[in-house]
């Protein structure tokens, strides 16, 4: 928390703690050449990472479903983009909306849906992220499974995920430790290391002691050189 | 297990470069050679005599004198050499301190900048050392103008004590305030500031006697300006008198100028009021009356920097221009320029005024013939002939369509015989060059507008073919035989060389200079390129990349403007083809022409990259180039299409699109596109917008754009930057571990990095995103706190890896620390190692494109980052390191491995020693090996450019802003050629010897085996 001052940041907090309080979520079923001007309508709020329902959902939905059954080409399913929106409290105008859009075609067959929303560091949204699984690994519409289901099947979302992300402060150079300071101000200057014979004298004493102590090694008959030849008498 | 092996073999190489060399700096014989910087300052403001180019002359060593022509631009004070037009010195502003005006006396040149002209700089103009430096106002005392320039002015008094050299200064900053400076030590001797109820008076101008000084003001009354004239004691700064003149000026500090005539004792203060032009002398109680010059009709008085001479010129109502000297306190004309009428014939005439060593004066008049189509100037001599005056001319072959229009000049002239006049004058253009001409021939050109590049691309060039003739079909069997030997001519030359080169070694070497006879094509290593390069003064350049210089330059045109005149905003630039589409490689510059008539159209230029030629053929031959209009109004965006057919998409401001060039084959080719495209654009400085492509129901060739995401920054954020990843193959998809576990890069090619500025005061926060264009995911965003209102975050972003830099005021804690950071992020597929999402495949609609994981870590550097790039090799495989331009006037090479974000914190164990990772140090080492730009200064950069070489170890660059440096570099080590140290003559030798060996053998051999068969 050292990084934006600490004012900001508990604006920040607030805003998180007081959570995303029933936010607005909007959607519409678009299509640039038979359905421009198509509005948004309520789909839900949302409430502590999950969505509660609009009361006109169902009928939305059906409405929908209806329109995709009515889309006889690949090109128009392709055409067809279901729109997620976030109002921002701040701004309500139509350019700062921000949606997140999907292909419609993949409604039908969709068993589990996900918003990413991304806020701002002040907890207003930022952006939303909308999608859709199972989805064709080409993202395409060309299946024939959405061909035929795309007017039988009716669109539920049963199972819809939230995911809040927040904007992450960039990580901090980890600065190793200043050295110890002694009360007066002094920087605290370690002890000497001792010196070898310092640390090891007593064992190298001890050992000293031991090899003059030790009975001298018995004789070798014979022995050359002149170490031997002293002893050679005896 | 096919991406595994792969994902080894690049690991081993790249382990193989890294090991081959470690040493990062250039060596001292490759500096200058390899790399090459131009030094430049500034395209001189003309629009005030304060800081428009001049000539000074100066005491040099001994008694001689010598002359510099001192220029200012917005933030560069420059000297520069007249006899070769190489910079003399210059010294470099802040960015929050502009110059206002530069103030010039012999040895000695003064500066004021910063709002209302808070700090002044008092240069030695010889050395361009600073003298001394006083902050006179804190910039936020400033007062702000409609004029950046009015109210501020310096003037030089009379040294304090005798025989001291160092001359006073008087400075007016802001309007009301009059300082005195001492010349030698730069300190405050006394300050006077306007009174209050006087705030309506802005003071303008200073003049000084030796007791007294004015600060002359224009005092705001109803519909026009009365003059106000203050008189202050020099020596204590007490206010003497203060008055207003009865005068009726209109348009402000043009309408008065002062005179100091040798033969009168008192300054005069002259302006035109009513066609009228009207006079007073200034004495300390300023009881001196008005007086009038005989006649009428005058429309303009203008100060040709003679005033000390008691001269200037009056222009009347028909353009004509007569030349006045004040004499004992009366005004006579002197000379009336023949001609000078406004006139269809020539353009309006130019006047300026020029002292000679003996400090005789001499006024040029220059105007451009429309029927010479020539510069011509004439030079006014009033000594000559026993005083009745002289007047002297040529005319001068000035090409307007390689510099445009003479701006501005600067006249200097000798007289070294008795009728005999020479003059040399140094002209400013409007494409920003500056120019000296000694009589009619130009000595020396400075293309100073390459301070401003706004747009630049690499373009590659063509290799040089081997046979030029060819084949017809109508070729005979003799034909074809006499071809043969023709061509044949060349082969003992050829034979000779390859055996001399195989025998001696003499090939191409990576470290040595690039021959430049070869003319327009690539060298053996593709180092050369042409860098082409659009300026904000309308000029475009072709710069050859291994030295910098100019290779081809064309003056851009005006097009539906150029009757108003206007403006070009070179937005971007695109290479529709290159050498390898077989044919010469041409750009489109995409630019936004602002008419001072208030329109905006959208135009482009299609330019040859090696000539300069207008591929469009819009310019007839020997013209300027002129461009194609796509649409009116501003472009929202542009983009190359990711195709083979090389077209370029504009979209207007009502998201429909237009295609560039607009060719059948072009639409059809979008067509089939348009469905898979996805881009993004910005709008409203705080929204970014996703956007695909319909196209019309009714008409097929039409196309607009429908939003599919938005994005929306928060209110007190804008969009500062939008950085795209380079273009470049990927070798590799992965980074594989020290325990063979293998981390999968995030290879979203949709991907495209954001910084943000804050618009708050105070306590704002900037950002840097990462977006999924395609979609509008953040697939990052990190928020960093602005330092008094500003961020300047500078980021790149290639591959997977983002790296970007700030500056971070707030610390807590033992543990940290203030300071300019940089931030290393790689972004990776999945949760961990070997988690796989194939992210470079992956259609945006799947939500595994938002299943990732990064590794990021800060990094302390002890200077801003002014710009950064990544290198770029021919085929990835290469490391890739940063080039870094830093506030210090330097540009550097910071490896890879110093800004891994895997650097463990601890000692590395052996499977991170494998993988080369370094311990994480806090502080990126302030090395002087990782300067590629060693001795030079690359001034005020603002953006770096890279760019593959054919050889896979060498990134070409090239760094732009007030300087231009150019080089190569090889982040990996010249892994891929010989080093210059290999013993060729050794090997060839060692074979010659073995072959010679084995040829006398052999036989031998042989008859030793043949004899033993006979034996056996």
């Amino acid at each position: 928390m050292h990084h934006v001052r600490l004012s900001t940041w508990l604006a920040i907090l607030a805003v998180l703690v007081c959570g995303l309080d029933a936010k607005s979520l909007y959607h519409r079923l678009y299509h640039p050449t038979l359905a421009p001007d198509a509005q948004f309508s309520l789909r839900g709020t949302l409430h502590d990472g999950a969505v509660a329902d609009a009361p006109s959902l169902q009928t939305d939905l059906a409405s929908f479903s209806e329109f995709i059954s009515q889309l006889d080409t690949v090109e128009k399913l392709n055409g067809a983009l279901y729109q997620l929106a976030f109002e921002r409290e701040s701004d309500l105008s139509p350019e700062t909306r921000i949606i997140s859009s999907v292909k419609a075609c993949h409604l039908p067959t969709a068993s589990s849906d996900t918003i990413f929303l991304h806020l701002t560091s002040s907890g207003e949204p930022s952006a939303i992220s909308y999608f859709l699984s199972p989805v064709p690994a080409d993202g395409g519409c060309s299946s024939s499974v959405q061909v035929e289901t795309r007017g039988i099947k009716p669109i539920l979302f049963p199972n819809t995920t939230v995911n809040v992300q927040r904007p992450r402060l960039p990580p901090l150079p980890e600065l190793r430790s200043p050295p110890p300071l002694t009360p007066e101000g002094q920087v605290v200057t370690p002890a000497p290391e001792k010196t070898f014979l310092q640390k090891y004298w007593i064992y190298i004493l001890g050992f000293m002691v031991i090899l003059a102590m030790a009975p001298a090694p018995p004789e070798e008959e014979g022995g050359a050189g002149p170490g031997g030849s002293g002893r050679g008498g005896r | 297990m096919h991406i595994l092996s792969s994902l080894w073999t690049t690991s081993f190489l790249l382990f193989f470069a890294l090991s081959v060399s470690s040493v990062w700096a250039l060596h001292e014989s490759e500096a200058g050679v390899v790399d090459w910087q131009k030094t430049f300052i500034g395209v001189p403001r003309t629009d005030g005599p304060r800081s428009a180019p001049s000539f000074l002359r100066m005491k040099a060593k001994g008694n001689d004198t010598t002359s510099l022509i001192i220029s200012a631009s917005e933030r560069t004070l420059g000297a520069v050499n007249p006899v070769d037009g190489s910079v003399a010195w210059r010294h470099i502003f802040e960015p929050s301190h502009p110059i206002l005006g530069y103030y010039k006396s012999g040895n000695v040149v003064a500066t004021l900048s910063g709002v209302g002209g808070s700090v002044l700089h008092v240069f030695d103009s010889l050395e361009g050392t600073i003298i001394h430096e006083k902050r006179l106002h804190h910039s936020q005392n400033g007062q702000l103008y409609s004029q950046r320039t009015l109210g501020v002015d310096v003037t030089f008094g009379a040294p304090r004590t005798a025989g001291h050299e160092a001359k006073d200064l008087f400075v007016l900053t802001n309007g009301q305030t009059v300082h005195r400076i001492g010349g030698t030590r730069g300190d405050l001797l006394w300050s006077w500031t306007a009174p209050e109820q006087t705030s309506l008076v802005i003071l303008e101008r200073l003049t000084v006697t030796d007791s007294t000084i004015y600060a002359i003001g224009l005092a705001k009354s109803f519909a026009s300006y009365t003059l106000h004239v203050t008189a202050l004691s020099a020596e204590t700064g007490e206010l003497l008198t203060t008055q207003n003149i009865p005068s009726n000026i209109q348009n402000g500090s043009d309408d008065f100028l002062m005179l100091f005539p040798p033969t009168s004792e008192d300054p005069r203060l002259v302006w035109i009021e009513k066609g009228v032009v009207r006079s007073v002398a200034l004495t300390p109680k300023l009881t001196s009356k008005p007086q009038s010059l005989r006649g009428s009709g005058n429309t303009k008085i203008l100060d040709v920097g003679l005033s000390k001479h008691g001269m200037f010129i009056v222009k009347k109502e028909d353009g004509s221009a007569t030349v006045f000297k004040l004499n004992q306190n009366t005004f006579e004309s002197i000379w009336d320029f023949a001609d000078s009428a406004t006139s269809s014939k020539y353009s309006d005439s130019i006047y300026a005024g020029s002292v000679d060593k003996e400090g005789k004066p001499y006024i040029g008049r220059m105007y451009w013939s429309f029927g010479l189509q020539a510069g011509v100037l004439h030079v006014f001599t009033p000594h000559l002939l026993e005083g009745k005056g002289l007047v002297s001319g040529f005319s001068f072959p000035f090409k307007t369509d390689d510099n445009g229009i003479i701006n501005h000049y600067a006249l200097d002239v000798v007289n070294p015989d008795r009728l005999k006049v020479l003059s040399r004058i140094v002209v400013t253009t409007t494409t920003g060059a500056v120019q000296l001409w000694l009589e009619e021939k130009v000595q020396w050109t400075r293309e100073e507008s390459l301070s401003t590049i706004a747009v630049a691309e690499f373009v590659e060039l063509p290799e040089r073919k081997a046979i030029q003739s060819g084949t017809t079909e109508s070729e005979g069997f003799v034909g074809r035989v006499l071809r043969h030997i023709s061509d044949a001519q060349g082969f003992p030359q050829y034979l000779a060389g390859f055996v001399k080169r195989f025998a001696t070694a003499s090939y191409a070497s990576v470290s040595a200079a690039i021959s430049h006879d070869s003319g327009l094509h690539r060298d053996e290593f593709g180092f050369k390129k042409i860098i082409v390069a659009a300026t904000e003064h309308g000029k475009i350049f072709g710069i050859d990349s291994s030295n910098g210089h100019v290779v081809w330059s064309r003056v851009l045109g005006l097009g539906p403007v150029a009757d108003a005149g206007g403006l070009i905003v070179p937005l971007k630039m695109f290479a529709v083809k290159t050498v390898s589409d077989g044919e010469a490689p041409q750009v489109v510059l995409l630019t936004a022409l602002r008419g001072f008539d208030g329109t905006v159209n959208t135009v482009v230029y299609h330019i040859n990259a090696l000539t300069g030629k207008d591929e469009a053929n819009n310019s007839p031959k020997g013209d300027i180039l002129q461009g194609t209009v796509v649409f009116p109004g501003q472009p929202s965006e542009a983009y190359l299409l990711p195709s083979k057919v090389k077209t370029i998409i504009l979209l207007d401001s009502a998201n429909n699109i237009h295609l560039y060039p607009h060719t059948e084959a072009n639409v059809q080719a979008f067509a089939e596109l348009a469905p898979s495209l996805r881009f993004s654009l910005q709008t409203s400085g705080h929204t970014l917008h996703g956007y695909q492509i319909v196209q019309g129901a009714s008409d097929k060739s039409a196309f607009s754009a429908h939003r599919t995401w938005s994005l929306s920054l928060p209110n007190n954020e804008v969009v500062g930057s939008v950085i795209r990843p380079a273009q470049g193959p990927i070798a590799s998809l992965g980074k594989v571990l020290g325990d063979r576990s293998t981390l999968y890069k995030y290879l979203n090619p949709h991907l495209f990095a954001v910084t943000t500025v804050s618009k708050a005061s105070a306590d704002g926060v900037c950002s840097v995103y990462l977006v999924d264009g395609s979609k509008g995911s953040v697939i990052y965003h990190a928020s960093v706190a602005s330092t008094r209102g500003t961020c300047n975050i500078q980021a790149e972003l290639t591959e997977n890896w983002l790296v970007y830099g700030y500056y971070d005021e707030d610390f807590a804690g033992d543990h940290q620390t203030k300071g300019y950071r940089i931030v290393s992020v790689e972004v990776y597929e999945g949760k961990g190692v070997n988690d796989k999402t194939s992210s470079s495949e992956l259609s945006s609609l799947s939500d595994k494109t938002l299943d990732i994981h990064f590794y990021e870590r800060s990094f302390e550097t002890n200077q801003p980052v002014t710009a950064l790039a990544a290198t770029l090799t021919k085929f990835g495989m290469t490391t890739k390191n940063m080039i870094i331009a830093t506030k210090k006037n330097q540009i550097q090479s910071i490896p890879r491995r110093l800004l891994d974000p895997r650097r463990p914190k601890a000692d590395p164990t052996a499977q991170q020693q494998e993988e080369m990772l370094i311990k994480y140090d806090p502080v990126l080492p302030a090395d002087p090996r990782l300067v590629v730009s060693h001795r030079y200064e690359v001034a005020n950069v603002r953006k770096i450019i890279t760019s593959p070489a054919l050889l896979e170890s060498t990134s070409l660059i090239f760094a732009y802003g007030l300087d231009l440096f150019g080089s190569r570099v090889t982040p990996s080590g010249t892994f891929d050629v010989l080093s210059e140290s290999f013993n060729k003559a050794q090997l060839v030798l060692t074979i010659g010897g073995l072959t010679l060996a084995i040829a006398i053998a052999r036989p031998m051999v042989n008859r030793k085996k043949l004899k033993e068969r006979w034996f056996q």
